[in-house]
């Protein structure tokens, strides 16, 4: 993929093959469309292709064992399906299919594992809600075995969750998208520019740390994680261990959000939209804030709402401005801080280049659905539609979290993660608490009363 | 004017070699992704920077594979070739067997 001393040439239309973004995007329309091809044609193939044991409610082991001995085949067909997806894609993308292949199928079956739990009828009882065991069991397996690094090969967080969002965009209303939209950009703009403002001058002003390294755990904190943090960085020419410093306070504190904002909005009762808009709020990446939002939707008998409410404010609202945030702090350091050394200005381009471009087809999926299904009658779309359409592609798209839930266990090795040092992760942890407080009025009470009618 | 760093033998942008780099990057991120565009690491000063940025210690990398084809753009384009000439066969064979007359 590159040449000898590890560069790959301007990437340009190169882009569509070369970045897992846009192969989320011609994985999930593709799904997408051939799930249609076959509910027009009454085929039910797709729906027995997505199949999986979640929605069991066992109470014996023997009722599961009859489960999986009555359907192998398509167990074993899926994970077929699955390995030539995934595994020709990320061929393309440069991973080795040797090391994603072995990976993967331990993937898959740990993934049976968690869909299992969470089809044990009294898991609700003992909130074992399959994202957040999922996520236990990676980080446990992760630092009790020595997993061999290769095997990050098939753990692909990112495409998996991408992949998972454009699914996700095929049962989601495009009129909840416009009618949303507002709220969700005004909500993230005042969370984003107060955290990466706090952060940014609690960092400069009161730990005295360097501008760059303040810019990117500011923008890290404020917009999407180490995906921000990684943007901000190569924009500032930030050093090597900024971005590493960046890694570590991310991940660190996303873990612990996972779990905290759905114990916190189970404590304090929330509404699973108003949750899912505050975990969209104060979450920093995707993927572990698609783990907390549904997590708690679960906990709360409604996760179409949380994720909901989580997508509008993170993904509408917050991921789809990282390139203007690039562009922003790339002509800051252009302009102001590096005036002599700098030799060239960045082009307007940078706000396309860095744009996340999976959010294109979560917007082409939401609309595409929408008007193919805007055709049926309310009574048809519940018999038909629903079953026959939408149920098989919210099955897959499960398949496609629990995935990537386990692989942000399965890629933690804390002992691997470099010490942030005390300053940074002061001001970070600053700019956390006031992210986590806002957040919170905002998503229940600002803007609650919106945020508490999703999923109704 | 200097010569910008993706051409510099100092910069190396492969996802592979940055996500060994940064341990812990592909926990909730990934060097595969869009946001990061072509950026990578340059090994003079120990920076993370954009490929189009330029500096004073820049020195060419010689265009070493720079405009040449990716392994993966010569595997595509000889299947696209394989698959093209199949189904001209094919085409070829249709025609000739369910539309004789109109040769």
């Amino acid at each position: 993929m590159s040449n000898e001393r590890g560069t790959t040439s301007s990437l340009g239309w190169k882009e569509l093959y070369l970045k897992e973004d846009w192969w989320a995007i011609y994985l999930g329309i593709g799904i997408v469309i051939v799930s249609l091809i076959a509910f027009l044609n009454g085929s039910s193939v797709i729906k027995a292709l997505a199949i999986n044991p979640g929605g069991l409610k066992w109470s014996s082991l023997g009722q599961l064992m009859d489960h999986f001995s009555a359907n192998i085949r398509w167990y074993a067909l899926q994970l077929f399906s699955w390995l030539v997806i995934f595994g020709v894609s990320t061929r393309i993308l440069g991973i080795k299919t040797s090391q994603f292949l072995p990976s993967f199928i331990i993937l898959y079956v740990l993934s049976i594992i968690m869909f299992a739990i969470g089809g044990w009828v009294d898991a609700p009882k003992y909130n074992l809600e399959p994202p957040l065991v999922a996520l236990i069991v990676g980080l446990v397996i992760a630092n009790v075995v020595p997993l061999p690094k290769w095997m990050d090969a098939g753990f692909r967080v990112e495409y998996y969750i991408k992949t998972g969002i454009v699914l996700l965009g095929a049962t989601f209303p495009i009129a909840l998208v416009v009618s949303a939209g507002p709220v969700a950009l005004l909500q993230a703009t005042i969370i984003s520019l107060t955290t990466c403002l706090t952060i940014y001058f609690v960092a400069t002003k009161v730990f005295g740390l360097d501008k760059r390294l303040a810019s990117v755990i500011g923008v890290g904190g404020a917009v999407c994680g180490v995906s921000a943090s990684m943007a901000i960085a190569s924009s500032v020419k930030a050093k090597k261990e900024d971005l590493y410093t960046s890694v570590t306070l991310v991940v660190v504190w996303a873990l612990v959000m996972i779990f905290f904002i759905p114990f916190a909005s189970k404590a304090l009762n929330l509404s699973p939209g108003d949750a899912g808009a505050w975990v969209g709020t104060s979450e920093f990446a995707d993927a572990a804030g698609f783990a907390a939002a549904s997590a708690y939707g679960r906990m709360a008998g409604n996760e179409n709402a949380a994720i909901q409410g989580f997508t509008l404010m993170k993904v509408i609202g917050r991921d789809m401005w990282i390139g203007i945030w690039s562009f922003v702090f790339a002509l800051i350091a252009c302009l102001k801080w590096e005036k002599e050394e700098c030799g060239v200005k960045p082009s307007p381009m940078e706000i396309w280049w860095r744009f996340p471009k999976f959010v294109i087809g979560f917007f082409v999926a939401s609309f595409f659905m929408t008007t193919i299904t805007a055709g049926y009658s309310a009574a048809d779309f519940n018999t038909l539609v629903k079953p026959g359409l939408l149920l098989p592609i919210v099955s897959l798209r499960s398949w496609a979290f629990i995935f990537c839930f386990l692989s942000i266990g399965l890629t933690t090795r804390f002992k691997d993660l470099k010490a942030a040092g005390w300053k940074p992760f002061g001001a970070f942890t600053i700019g956390v608490a006031i992210n986590v407080v806002l957040g919170f009025v905002l998503s229940v009470f600002v803007f609650g009363s919106y945020w508490s009618n999703l999923g109704k | 004017m200097y010569g910008r760093c993706i051409s510099c033998r100092f910069f190396a942008n492969d996802p592979a070699l940055i996500e060994a780099t940064f341990p812990g990057l592909n926990v909730l991120s990934s060097a595969y992704g869009s946001v990061r565009s072509d950026a990578g690491i340059c090994s003079r000063h120990e920076f993370f920077l954009s490929s189009w940025q330029r500096c004073r210690d820049f020195e060419s990398g010689d265009n070493d594979g720079k405009d040449a084809l990716l392994p993966v753009e010569k595997k595509l384009s000889g299947y696209s070739i394989g698959l093209g000439a199949v189904l001209l066969g094919i085409l070829v064979w249709i025609s000739y067997t369910f539309f004789p007359t109109g040769h």
